[in-house]
């Protein structure tokens, strides 16, 4: 096994791509990982996140200064109210657990955006902070491998 | 003193809607409509663009059914070339739709849908939908996710893992099939017809326990679209349009979708931005029409695949003429999703389906377009106009849900008539009348041409428009 990143967003929605744009070269640094590009999580995810030794959920944020960093992990959830054809991480991790019998370390990882209008390209605020959200994503990798995914740094210090 | 409803907005469909329901002064329903609150406006910023880039543009008006805009638009871009696409090309498009086709109707019967049926309509809303599914009945939210994720591997396996895949072009796809992509289809097809099959069964046997939601849930008269073959066969990806009546009458047969604008009219309501479509010779509001699963399965004279057969005509003891409870959509959705399975088997083991020949090269020849398919939830027209230089510069959409605008507000009429009461807000009440517009599938992103989606609001409003109450989820 390997670990899974789920990419979300669209770019043709400005910072809205931020998911897809740190899921690029990822591969790269985090051997075996697997990027599932998605502009909104499925139920039928929860298989690919169980299968995983750990998972990512790369995505832009509306809250913050454009450009912040943010790394959350992330526990199951178990049936809430879920209302609409899209599921949150926590549910498709609750998913996994309750269908496929396992939800791995996960973690959220988002920068904040700027502008979601229509239209391609990220903001230069967004552009910046692209290596950081990696080597942030590198760092939870290397603790879910050591089984200690709280040995990580999850925000950015003041 | 008269009163109003609105259910705002409706949930576990894509995009977002409301429901008012009306109340005369006894406190009875007077009337209902949906409302869809969103806007898009691909029509228009797709004016200026080349005809080449309208597949890969239009594919992004929906995350669900991408494959279904890819395919309308190459043909409508075939048709500004005034090319006959490679019979190879041609097939391959078929399977794509049909994979589509089948992770749509997962996602709708099993994920959406099936919370109601199996958890109970009156059931608290925080335990129904998928999550409590999967606690209560895993088997069948794995089964719909397997499903969903063969459906899905048949569109990547031709169209590659990209949310909008700009496979399908002007004059045919961009690569063919290679051996060890339809080995990889032919791997999953088993289980997935197995999941089909134990589905249906199952599904017949608890329809009795729905005969309820059958006689309320927008069962009424209506004509009924869909595309057939030229011998009148279930077709998703070509052919042309049968319209047939309540009866099961042949109204009209074989029209070429590029005269679409002849035998349909487009009419605006100030409330939605819904377009409401109707058959021109009855006129509007008359000439309601429905399309999608259930429609399809109406006019088609039969499906052409054996399993899909024999269901088809156990389905049509449901009717004396047509099948007209869009209740049925869920059962006619099943049907399909073995068609399409069926149907994908035939074509892989077609001799030509590996073949390399998957492209006409050619130059705009036409100053207008016109492509058509079966998208899961009904038919999918795109029209478009261009200059000489091949600049887009007329842009028309008519969208499957737009289409079944008119016949859902009739829906959203019968059972609220049948299951409100004016008097209180009840949740089951509710839960019926938003699962009377799940059942045609509404795909609003795409109907609006909407980012977004769709948590849940209801008013009572009285005669006088005043707000009386509200609730929120």
């Amino acid at each position: 096994m390997g670990m899974v990143a789920l990419a979300l967003g669209t770019p043709l929605r400005g910072d809205d791509g931020t998911g897809p744009a740190i899921a690029e070269g990822l591969s790269m640094t985090i051997p075996g990982l697997e990027v599932i590009e998605a502009a909104e999580l499925l139920p039928e995810h929860a298989e690919a996140v169980a299968k995983a030794d750990g998972a990512f959920f790369l995505d832009a944020s509306a809250v913050g200064a454009p450009g912040e960093v943010r790394a959350q992990l992330l526990l199951p959830r178990s049936a809430g109210a879920a209302l609409l054809h899209a599921l949150t991480p926590e549910e498709v991790l609750g998913l996994a657990r309750a269908l496929f019998g396992r939800a791995p370390p996960a973690a959220l990882v988002t920068i904040a955006g700027k502008d979601f209008a229509f239209g391609e390209g990220l903001s230069a605020e967004v552009r910046r902070s692209l290596p950081e959200a990696r080597q942030r994503v590198k760092e939870l990798a290397e603790s879910f491998t050591r089984s200690d995914p709280n040995d990580v740094r999850l925000s950015r210090e003041p | 003193m008269s009163e109003r409803i609105v259910i705002d907005p409706v949930t576990r469909i894509e995009g977002h809607a409301k429901i008012t329901i009306q109340l005369d002064e006894a406190g009875a329903v007077k009337d209902a409509r949906f409302h869809v609150v969103e806007f898009r406006g691909f029509e228009k910023f797709c004016e200026g663009r080349s005809f080449r880039e309208m597949p890969v543009i239009t594919a992004r008006i929906c995350g669900i059914c991408p494959v279904s805009h890819l395919l309308a638009s190459a043909k409508a871009t075939d048709a500004l070339l005034a090319v006959d696409i490679p019979d190879t090309a041609r097939k391959l498009r078929k399977i794509a739709n049909l994979g589509q086709l089948v992770q749509s109707h997962a996602l709708s019967f099993f994920h959406l849908s099936s919370p109601d049926f199996l958890l109970g309509y009156d059931a608290d809303p925080e335990r129904r939908n998928v999550l409590a599914l999967a606690e209560s009945h895993p088997e069948v939210a794995r089964d719909g996710i397997r499903l969903r994720k063969w459906g899905q591997e048949v569109i990547e396996t031709l169209a590659g893992k990209r949310i909008h895949p700009a496979w399908a072009t002007p004059g045919g796809v961009a690569r063919p099939l290679t051996e060890a992509g339809r080995d990889k289809i032919w791997a999953g097809l088993k289980e997935a017809l197995d999941i089909a099959q134990r589905t249906l069964a199952w599904w017949k046997r608890v329809l009795d326990e729905h005969q309820e939601e059958a006689r309320t849930f927008g069962n009424f008269p209506t004509l009924f679209m869909g595309l057939v073959d030229e011998e009148g066969l279930l077709e998703h990806t070509e052919g042309k349009l049968r319209f047939v009546s309540e009866t099961g009458e042949i109204v009209q047969d074989q029209v070429d979708p590029a005269d679409y604008e002849k035998w349909i009219g487009e009419a605006v309501e100030n409330d939605s931005y819904l377009k409401s479509p109707f058959y021109k010779p009855l006129g509007y509001p008359g000439g309601v029409y429905r399309v999608g699963p259930l429609a399809r399965l109406n006019v088609c004279t039969r499906c052409g695949t054996p399993r899909a057969d024999e269901e088809l005509a156990e389905f049509r003891q449901l009717g004396r003429g047509a099948v007209l409870s869009s209740f049925h959509y869920h059962y006619a959705r099943l049907i399909e999703i073995l068609y399409g399975i069926e149907k994908i088997a035939q074509l892989l083991a077609e001799p030509d389906i590996l073949s390399e020949d998957v492209q006409a090269l050619a130059m705009r020849n036409r100053t207008r377009g016109v492509g058509a398919c079966e998208a899961p939830r009904g038919t999918l027209f795109h029209d478009y106009e261009a200059r000489p230089g091949g600049i887009i510069t007329r842009v028309n959409l008519l969208i499957a849900t737009g289409q079944n605008n008119l016949a859902m507000n009739r829906t959203v009429a019968q059972i609220a008539k049948h299951f409100v009461d004016g008097q209180k807000l009840r949740e089951g009440m509710l839960n019926r009348v938003e699962a009377g517009i799940r059942a045609f599938d509404p795909c609003l992103s795409c109907s609006t041409h909407a980012a977004g989606k769709m948590p849940l609001r209801i008013e009572l409003v009285d005669a006088g428009g005043r707000l009386i109450d509200l609730a929120e989820r």
